[in-house]
């Protein structure tokens, strides 16, 4: 199996308007214990105001995905490859100076941890008005009335009032609306939410969705949602992506994938969300062992040793899995298991 | 606020008498006599009990503090035999060039430091890091006292670049009009600008020697703590704003990063201001140090808790200051006002 295998398939019906494509998209980290292949050769494309799910375990680079289209890989890590492009316009190859203009106008992150995603030092208005005023030309006092605007489209309550206030003063669910507020300050057509909801308490989240939910949909704004919770994907996405090692395995439309995968790993996380419509005893499935070390990966499947379909054959342990295209030309759902086909029949 | 404000006074207050009470007790519980002392081996006990009671010795320890308490309000610091002056002259005369030195070399210490610090851990090249990483190491190893015999045998000595040991001017030169007993400070406001270069130059190698090691601690410190918060998660969210690298680093690693230097710089400020001894000797500098370190060996009481209290007000005030600048810069330690 060579490297030239994992390229994408042949792109899909262009006449769409895409606000992101992500094409081959490679990062490594080049640590200590070798190089580790975070993203590799990840293809993905979101159209104008839709909504999208990348799902994984902790590990599978989806952060790192995250941060190579926001063009904020550290040292040492680094984007070895691919294409970005947003609107249209290839981002991958700009400077820093010049994707400043970018980030946090045309496309906006919100983060894991609303806990640690805010500067504790500085007031939450004064972290808003920053954002506004980075963009656009505007007086202080002009961006301090667009902060409390956000702040109540994001319900904050008494927004004027807590404008001065410090995020330590602020509980998680709060914090994590300032967020929002802050990647929605200057409209972008793009918001990278990574794990927005993880560390909330249920209720919280779903309070904290809806607010996002309301206001993508108002500005059509479209949304990379990263998440482990396939709960939320089901409410919130049209359309998932199933990342593993490091590669995206499993491409359908939301509703698609929740009816029939064509990945066992797809499969076995589903499988291990707790539904309370199937309340029985017993532990929860979980999927068995870890993921692969991205430093090291298995020559053939990555998901092969953890696999309940391919565990131990020949095929799967000796050969990465092409690729495979099923069901509707112009709305596929590609897989790359060798037997994707037979399970999808 | 006002209880606030209150319990802090007390708390240093509090402090501040212990101090006292602490010097005051250990100088005598020491063994030794400072009567016998001054009036030397051959003399009678007839003539020490006689010294005692002059010296106020032979009272109960109680009334010798309450003596000395009253002594301090009422501006009598009493006698230093050792010197044969009184406290008060002495002080006057030796803590300012200390304080003056100690100033220099904290500027020097924490500019630098926070300069290099930035540097290190901005420009993230392994060369520089590791150059920095080297100094701050030799500076925290090198002995002061070492290190200024031999900037002053190279500097002085070999290259002439510098004066030599002769104290806070060169032998020539007559100290300015006294303002606030900084030689440099007077000599600006007088316009003296051959003594302000005099005193420059003099003070520049002993405060280079006596900050190196704060200066090697600053660094290191604050290197670390501006590591740790530049790879926060908020760090990255500032950039996926759209900031640059330095302004992220700047508004926001920074202030972050800064309040550990803050408490170390406050408590070193106030150690160098109390002097040092080694330092002082090998620069002939006439500071406080010496006269202390010799009045302990004497048993000179009243030059000994003098010199404790002054360092304990020094040390409550300049932690007080610095708890003022930590409310600044950081809203949670902030104290509680009325909303």
């Amino acid at each position: 199996m060579t490297e030239a295998a994992l390229e994408s398939p042949a792109a899909v019906a262009p006449e769409k308007d895409f606000v992101l494509e992500v094409r081959d998209l490679e990062t490594n980290y080049y640590t200590h214990d070798g190089v580790v292949k975070a993203v590799r050769k990840v293809s993905l494309e979101i159209e104008r105001g839709h909504r999208v799910g990348v799902v994984g375990e902790s590990g599978s680079g989806k952060s790192a995905l995250a941060l190579s289209i926001l063009g904020l890989i550290e040292p040492p890590g680094r984007v070895v490859g691919g294409s970005v492009k947003l609107n249209g316009r290839e981002i991958s190859a700009l400077s820093d100076r010049q994707m400043q203009q970018v980030r946090g106008k045309e496309v906006s992150l919100v983060f894991q941890d609303p806990m640690t995603a805010l500067d504790p030092v500085k007031t939450i208005g004064g972290q808003i008005v920053e954002v506004i005023r980075h963009h656009r030309r505007m007086s202080r006092k002009a961006a301090r009335k667009l902060a409390v605007e956000l702040l109540r489209d994001v319900e904050v309550p008494h927004a004027e009032r807590r404008l001065d206030d410090y995020p330590h003063q602020y509980s998680g669910g709060m914090r994590q609306r300032v967020m929002i507020a802050i990647a929605l300050a200057n409209e972008p057509d793009l918001v990278v939410a990574d794990e927005p909801t993880t560390a909330l308490d249920v209720t919280t989240q779903a309070q904290v969705l809806e607010v996002l939910e309301r206001l993508v949909t108002e500005r059509n704004t479209a949304v990379m949602l990263i998440t482990h919770n396939l709960a939320i994907v089901a409410e919130f996405c049209d359309r998932v992506f199933v990342m593993y090692a490091g590669r995206v395995v499993e491409r359908a439309r939301a509703d698609q994938l929740f009816a029939r995968q064509g990945h066992p790993y797809s499969e076995a996380l589903l499988r291990s969300v707790p539904r309370p419509d199937m309340l029985q005893r017993g532990p929860l499935p979980t999927i068995p062992g870890f993921s692969p070390s991205l430093a090291h990966l298995p020559p053939g499947c990555p998901f092969e040793p953890r696999c309940p379909v391919g565990n131990g054959l020949e095929v799967c342990r000796t050969a990465v899995p092409y690729p495979v295209v099923l069901g509707d030309p112009q709305d596929p759902v590609v897989a790359e298991c060798h037997f994707a086909a037979e399970r999808l029949s | 606020m006002f209880r606030v404000v209150a319990s802090k006074i007390l708390g240093a207050s509090v402090a501040v008498f212990g101090a006292s009470l602490v010097a005051f007790v250990f100088m005598r519980v020491f063994p030794g006599n400072p009567a016998r002392l001054i009036l030397g081996p051959l003399a009678s006990e007839q003539a020490i009990k006689e010294q005692e009671r002059a010296m106020g010795l032979d009272q109960p320890l109680w009334v010798q503090y309450w003596r000395y308490i009253k002594g301090v309000f009422s501006g009598n610091w009493g006698f230093a035999y050792s010197a044969g002056d009184s406290v008060k002259h002495e002080v006057i005369a030796r803590l300012p060039a200390s304080a003056e030195l100690g100033l220099y070399a904290f500027l020097f210490a924490f500019v630098l430091a926070v300069l290099l610090a930035l540097v290190a851990t901005y420009r993230r090249r392994p060369v520089v890091d590791g150059v920095i990483r080297a100094v701050s190491f030799f500076g925290l190893g090198t002995p002061p006292f070492w290190f200024g015999l031999i900037a002053l045998l190279l500097f002085s000595q070999v290259w002439h670049v510098f004066p030599g040991p002769d104290g806070r001017l060169g032998p020539n030169t007559l100290p300015p009009p006294t303002y606030t007993h900084f030689y440099t400070i007077d000599a600006l406001i007088a316009g003296q600008w051959a003594t302000l270069g005099d005193a420059f130059m003099h003070i520049l190698l002993p405060a280079l020697t006596l900050g190196l090691a704060p200066f090697a601690y600053l660094v290191r410190l604050l290197r670390a703590n501006l590591l740790d918060v530049s790879r926060e998660n908020f760090i990255v969210v500032v950039r996926s704003k759209g900031l640059g690298r330095w302004s992220a680093f700047q508004h926001h690693a920074l202030p972050n990063a800064f309040l550990p230097t803050l408490t170390a710089g406050g408590l070193l400020l106030a150690q160098l201001l109390a002097g040092s001894v080694l330092v002082e000797k090998v620069f002939n500098w006439p500071g406080i140090g010496a006269l202390v370190v010799d009045s302990i060996l004497r048993q000179d009481y009243a030059v000994v808790q003098t010199f404790v209290l002054l360092s304990a007000i020094a040390y409550v005030v300049v932690n007080a200051l610095v708890d003022v600048l930590y409310g600044v810069i950081d809203p949670r330690v902030r104290i509680p006002m009325a909303r």
